[in-house]
């Protein structure tokens, strides 16, 4: 199976709902939990989020071009916004740097938080970055059970 | 999003329904904010009526917490729904907030 839909909307906070139910739907036909269901939408809401800060600058008439791939054992999902390139190294650190200081209990800041919530529940996580063309930020999150699996084929 | 705002003398309830993300969350900020100006404490944020909250939601939580901590004042949330607490688990703010399963408690303690 590999079913695709593509969804283009405008920076617009107010389109975000729209954009939760489709890929809260779209995990539920692959057969992800309500957990997984949540997770994967938290991802993407956080993805435009981030998008609508910071490549479109706040600005409501950028484009935002999401593809949804769903597959038997798991779902991709690409968000292309044509805004300001990004920084990938830079956002690595921040990830990183976010990571430390919870570990740590460190000073509690609102920043940076919807990156790591990104990298906390997805699977696969690729930025494609370029001052051109904007950027490109894949995700992508297997099913448990696959997941499940492939760890118990590395480990043997 | 709804946010109802229950002001008494010592104590005030914000009460939050429906989603609360980018678009939304400037509206609870703003009960937020107006409250801590006044030095209100404590100031319970009752979220059984919210089922999503995201990064922005759950900044605008931080930031109240840090502007109640200017004045010594205490900030509690309650009634979290398990999306909304996986969010906070995630993000291991968990451990940071005062968080109550009911708003009886939050408002005795």
């Amino acid at each position: 199976m590999n079913d695709t839909i593509d969804i283009r909307i405008q920076s617009n906070p107010k389109m975000m709902r729209l954009v939760r139910k489709t890929i809260a739907q779209a995990s539920e036909m692959v057969g992800f939990s309500e957990r997984d269901v949540h997770a994967v939408t938290l991802a993407v809401d956080e993805g435009c989020t981030n998008i609508i800060r910071h490549c479109y600058r706040g600005s409501k008439v950028g484009d935002i071009v999401i593809r949804i791939r769903m597959y038997e054992d798991r779902i991709e999902i690409a968000l292309r916004d044509f805004g300001e390139a990004i920084d990938v190294g830079k956002l690595r650190d921040c990830v990183e740097k976010r990571r430390q200081e919870l570990e740590t209990a460190g000073p509690v800041r609102p920043g940076g938080l919807g990156v790591m919530l990104i990298h906390s529940v997805m699977d696969k996580v690729h930025y494609k970055t370029s001052p051109h063309s904007g950027t490109v930020l894949r995700l992508v999150k297997y099913l448990s059970v696959e997941r499940e699996k492939k760890i118990a084929g590395k480990s043997t | 999003m709804q946010v109802k705002v229950l002001d008494g003398n010592d104590s005030a309830v914000i009460s939050v329904s429906g989603d609360v993300d980018l678009y939304s969350s400037p509206e609870m900020r703003k009960a937020i904010t107006q409250l801590c100006k006044k030095k209100v404490t404590p100031i319970v944020v009752n979220l059984s009526g919210v089922d999503y909250m995201d990064s922005s939601g759950v900044a605008t939580l931080v930031e109240g917490l840090q502007l109640t901590g200017k004045y010594k004042g205490i900030f509690r949330i309650a009634c979290l729904s398990q999306g909304v607490r996986e969010v906070f688990e995630l993000a291991r703010l968990d451990r940071v907030f005062s968080i109550f399963d009911t708003l009886d408690e939050a408002l005795k303690t």
